[in-house]
C-alpha cells in the first residue's frame, strides 16, 4: 500500500515537475499561422518603430549589401567541403549504336559516376543524386552584377533625424570595424594561405559582414534594454515576413515549362545565423526529389532561391525565434 | 523506506528525464513561410568550350558547346551567357570550378566538358553540369562515337541540360520530316526529306517522282506514314527510314489519306473516300483490319490521336463549316469543340495531352493556334498567307508549321518555308532548309 502510495506519490511530482519545466515552451510556441500573426499587428508597430528608430539607416544598408555586393556570410565554421559528388548512373558504354542504360551502380559509389552520352544513337540517362544537405554558407563572391532582381526597396517609416544619427555613430564604428576585420582576416589568411586576390576579397566582405553585425547589434542592444522588462520575445511580424518573402521571392525563378510545373510546392528547411546568412539548406521531400525530374528541378530552384537570397532579412534581437525554418515555394503564380 | 524512497525517485526522476526530452522538440521551433511570387524568366547558364587533354578548347568541343548553346537558347528557356565574359575558362571536367569566377556572371548553370578525337579517330566526350549557386554538380556523363556522331552526341548532351533545370522533357535529340518543294507551281517536284531538328544532318528520303504529302512519324520514329500519288491516285504508304523501303497501307477502293498513327505506333488512322464520302477509319498494322469511326455524309479528316489513344480529334463539315471535333476511338461520343470565327483544320493533340494545336481561317486569313480539348482557352500563335500544318515537339512546348508567302504575277513570290513557334507564342524562327519546305511532321525522341 504504502508503496503504491509511494509511487503514486512520485509520479504525481513528477508529472507536475514536468509540466512545470516545460510549460514555458507552450508559450513560447510561436506558430506562423495566420491568427496569431494578426493578433500580434499592434505589438508589430511599436517594435518596428523601436528598431528601426535605434536602426533607420543601418537597416537601409542592409538591404543595399544585399542587393549588390553579397554581404558575406561568416565562414562556416567547418570549411564548406566540396560538395559530395552526385550520384549519376554509369550505363556501360556500348560499342554499338544501341541504346543502352544501365542503372545498377547508381547508387553505390558516392564519388562521381559518369553517365554515358554514348555512341550516337545510345542515351545516356543520368540519375540525379539525392539532394544532398548543402552545408555551405554560401561564399559569396563580392560584387554580384544585377544579375538578379533586387528586392524592392521598403518603404521605411519617416527616420530621417534618428537616420542621420545612426550614420554617424555607423561611420565611427566602420572604421573600427574595418581595423577588426583586418585583423580577423589577416590570421584567417594565414590559415588557409589562400591567394593574393582571395585575401583581399575576403578582407572586403569580411569587413561589410562586421558592418552589419554592428548595425544590427547596436540596435539589438537598444531593444534588448527596452524589452528587458518583458522576458518573452515578441512574434516576428508580418511586415517582416512580408519582407522576406520578397525577398527569397526575387531570387527564386522556378521552372515553368513542365506540365503540372505551377502545382509543385516545393519545401526547403533552412537554419540561419543570427546576421540571417544561411548555414544550412536542404529539400526536406527527398523521396520526390529522387523519383520525380520535375520535381527535382523544382526543388534545386527552389534550394538556389534560398542560397542566392542569404543572408536573410531577419530582425537580429528575435533570432531566438528565427533559427530554422521552412519555406514552402509555392509556384501557382506562374499559370496565372 | 528510504530505499523504497529512492527507488520511486530513481523511477521519476527516470521518467521525468524521459518526458523532458520527448517535450524537447518544442523548444526547437521550425517556422514555416510560403514563398508564393517569384521571377519566371530563361535561366542564365554559361556553356564552357569543351576542351582537349591540354586543356584548351578543341576544334570538336568549340562545335559541341555552340550545338549545345544552340539548342538551349532556341527552346527560349535558357539565357547562354557569351564565354567571351568568362573570367577563366575551365580547363577540365574534372577539376572543380572556382564558383567565385561564376557567380558574377549571374549564371545558375555552368556546363564543363572535354571533347577531342582519340586514336582510333573516335570522338572522346565528357561532361560535367554545375548548379553554381548550390555548388554542386547535377548530372556527370562521358561517351564516345564516330565523328558523324558529333551533332547527336551534343543534342544529347542539350537535352540533359534542358531536362535537369527545367524539370520537363527534351526535344533536341529528334528529326524532322517534312517535304522538300522545287520547280515551277505547275511541275512542282515535292520529295520527302528528313533532317535534325535543327536543320543539320539533312537528306531526302524519296526521288520525287512521285507527289508526296502529310508524313507522319510513327511513334518509334523509323517509319514513316505518307500519302503518295502513284500513277495519279493518292494513297497512303510506309516507308521505313532507315531502309528506304516503302510500300503501300492496304489495298482499298478509293483513295487513302492524312494518316496518323496511333500512340503505339500499331495503327493507323486515316480518312478514306470513295462514292463522294469521305469518312475516318482505324487500320490494324498488324492483322489489316480496317474499322470505320464516322459515318457521315459530310467530310472527316484529319484525325489525331490523343496521347493516351482513348480518343480522336479531327475535323468535318457536319456542322456547315469546317469545325474540330471529339469522339472516343471507337466513333462515339462525337463532340464539337470549336465554336470560333471561320473555319478550323488539321487539329493535333499535344503529346502532353491537354490542348490542340490547329490551323484556322478567318476571312482568308490564316492562323496556327492552340486551344484546350474542350474547345476553350483559344490561342492564336501564328499567322500569315497561308500558315498550316502544326506539329509537335515531343514534350509539347513547341510547334513546327509552316508559312507560304503569297505568289505574284509574274511567278516570283510563293516561297514556302517552315517555322517554330513555342507555345507562349514567343521565339517563331525560320528552319533553314536547301530548298522550299512544307508539311513538317517532328519525330519522337530518339534516344
Amino acid at each position: 500500500m504504502g508503496r503504491f502510495a509511494l509511487i503514486s506519490v512520485g509520479f504525481h511530482v513528477m508529472v507536475v515537475t514536468a509540466m512545470t519545466i516545460t510549460w514555458p515552451s507552450f508559450q513560447d510556441d510561436i506558430e506562423l499561422e495566420d491568427p496569431l500573426i494578426i493578433i500580434d499587428m499592434v505589438d508589430i508597430a511599436e517594435i518596428t518603430n523601436v528598431a528601426a528608430a535605434s536602426q533607420g539607416a543601418p537597416q537601409d544598408d542592409v538591404d543595399q549589401d544585399k542587393a549588390r555586393p553579397k554581404p558575406p556570410p561568416p565562414p562556416p565554421p567547418p570549411p564548406p567541403p566540396p560538395a559530395p559528388k552526385p550520384e549519376v548512373t554509369e550505363p556501360a558504354p556500348t560499342p554499338k549504336p544501341t541504346p543502352k542504360i544501365d542503372d545498377s551502380s547508381a547508387e553505390i559509389l558516392p564519388d562521381k559516376k559518369k553517365a554515358e552520352v554514348a555512341k550516337p544513337v545510345a542515351r545516356p540517362k543520368p540519375r540525379p543524386k539525392p539532394p544532398q544537405q548543402k552545408k555551405e554558407t554560401k561564399p559569396k563572391p563580392e560584387p554580384k552584377p544585377e544579375a538578379k532582381p533586387k528586392p524592392k526597396a521598403k518603404p521605411k517609416p519617416d527616420l530621417s533625424k534618428i537616420n542621420e544619427l545612426a550614420q554617424k555613430s555607423e561611420a565611427e564604428k566602420e572604421r573600427k570595424d574595418a581595423a577588426n576585420g583586418v585583423l580577423q582576416n589577416l590570421a584567417e589568411i594565414q590559415k588557409t594561405k589562400e591567394a593574393e586576390k582571395k585575401q583581399a576579397q575576403k578582407i572586403k566582405k569580411q569587413q561589410a559582414k562586421k558592418n552589419i553585425a554592428t548595425n544590427l547589434s547596436n540596435v539589438v542592444s537598444k531593444v534588448q534594454t527596452k524589452t528587458d522588462a518583458k522576458p518573452s520575445i515578441t512574434p516576428i511580424g508580418v511586415s517582416e515576413l512580408d519582407r522576406l518573402k520578397n525577398h527569397i521571392g526575387s531570387y527564386w525563378n522556378p521552372p515553368s515549362a513542365a506540365a503540372g510545373a505551377d502545382m509543385l510546392k516545393v519545401d526547403i528547411f533552412v537554419k540561419l545565423e543570427p546576421d540571417g546568412s544561411v548555414t544550412e539548406a536542404r529539400i526536406v521531400d527527398t523521396k520526390r526529389y529522387d523519383s520525380s525530374q520535375t520535381y527535382r528541378a523544382a526543388a534545386n530552384a527552389a534550394l538556389r532561391a534560398v542560397l542566392d537570397a542569404s543572408p536573410l532579412p531577419l530582425p537580429r534581437e528575435k533570432y531566438e525565434l528565427w533559427q530554422e525554418f521552412i519555406f514552402g515555394f509555392d509556384p501557382r503564380f506562374i499559370s496565372r | 523506506m528510504v530505499k523504497q524512497m529512492q527507488k520511486v525517485m530513481t523511477i521519476g526522476l527516470a521518467a521525468l528525464v524521459m518526458m523532458i526530452s520527448a517535450m524537447m522538440p518544442s523548444f526547437a521551433q521550425t517556422l514555416r513561410l510560403d514563398i508564393t511570387a517569384g521571377q519566371v524568366a530563361p535561366i542564365p547558364i554559361a556553356i564552357a568550350e569543351f576542351t582537349g587533354p591540354d586543356g584548351l578548347p578543341t576544334n570538336v568541343g568549340s562545335q559541341i558547346s555552340q550545338i549545345i548553346s544552340d539548342d538551349l537558347a532556341s527552346s527560349g528557356q535558357f539565357k547562354p551567357v557569351d564565354s567571351a565574359a568568362f573570367i577563366e575558362p575551365p580547363e577540365s571536367p574534372d577539376i572543380r570550378p572556382n564558383f567565385n569566377d561564376w557567380l558574377p556572371l549571374g549564371v545558375q548553370g555552368l556546363l564543363i566538358g572535354s571533347a577531342f578525337i582519340d586514336d582510333q579517330g573516335l570522338l572522346q566526350i565528357e561532361f560535367v553540369l554545375w548548379d553554381v549557386v548550390a555548388q554542386r554538380d547535377i548530372t556527370s556523363g562521358e561517351g564516345s562515337t564516330d565523328q558523324a556522331g558529333l551533332r547527336r552526341l551534343s543534342h544529347q548532351i542539350a537535352d540533359f541540360v534542358y531536362e535537369e533545370f527545367t524539370g520537363d522533357s527534351a526535344y533536341f535529340d529528334t528529326q524532322i520530316v517534312y517535304v522538300s518543294e522545287s520547280g515551277p507551281a505547275d511541275r512542282r517536284i515535292k520529295r520527302l526529306a528528313i533532317m535534325d531538328q535543327d536543320g543539320h544532318n539533312h537528306r531526302f528520303l524519296t526521288s520525287g517522282y512521285d507527289l508526296v504529302l502529310t508524313p507522319r512519324f510513327s511513334p518509334k520514329a523509323h517509319e514513316i506514314a505518307y500519302l503518295n500519288y502513284f500513277n495519279d491516285e493518292p494513297n497512303v504508304y510506309l516507308l521505313d527510314v532507315a531502309t528506304g523501303r516503302t510500300e503501300r497501307v492496304g489495298s482499298f477502293p478509293g483513295m487513302t489519306f492524312a494518316p496518323r498513327f496511333s500512340p503505339d505506333g500499331d495503327a493507323l488512322i486515316m480518312s478514306l473516300a470513295e462514292g463522294g464520302l469521305t469518312d475516318i477509319f482505324e487500320l490494324d498494322l498488324k492483322t489489316q483490319d480496317l474499322t470505320q469511326l464516322t459515318r457521315s455524309p459530310s467530310i472527316d479528316t484529319s484525325p489525331s490521336f490523343s496521347p493516351d489513344g482513348s480518343q480522336i480529334v479531327f475535323n468535318s463539315d457536319r456542322g456547315g463549316s469546317q469545325q474540330l471535333y471529339v469522339m472516343g476511338r471507337n466513333g462515339k461520343n462525337v463532340k464539337r469543340i470549336s465554336y470560333g470565327d471561320g473555319r478550323y483544320a488539321t487539329p493535333v493533340w499535344s503529346p502532353r495531352g491537354d490542348i490542340i494545336a490547329f490551323t484556322k481561317i478567318v476571312k482568308g486569313e490564316f492562323f496556327i493556334g492552340v486551344m484546350k480539348i474542350d474547345g476553350s482557352g483559344e490561342r492564336l500563335l501564328a499567322r500569315g498567307f497561308l500558315v498550316e500544318g502544326p506539329t509537335w515537339a515531343p514534350n509539347g512546348r513547341v510547334l513546327m508549321y509552316f508559312k507560304q508567302e503569297p505568289s505574284e504575277d509574274d511567278g516570283s513570290g510563293g516561297e514556302v518555308a517552315m517555322y517554330r513557334v513555342d507555345i507562349t507564342g514567343f521565339n517563331e524562327s525560320r528552319i533553314i532548309t536547301p530548298a522550299d519546305a512544307s508539311d513538317p511532321a517532328w519525330s519522337p525522341l530518339l534516344r
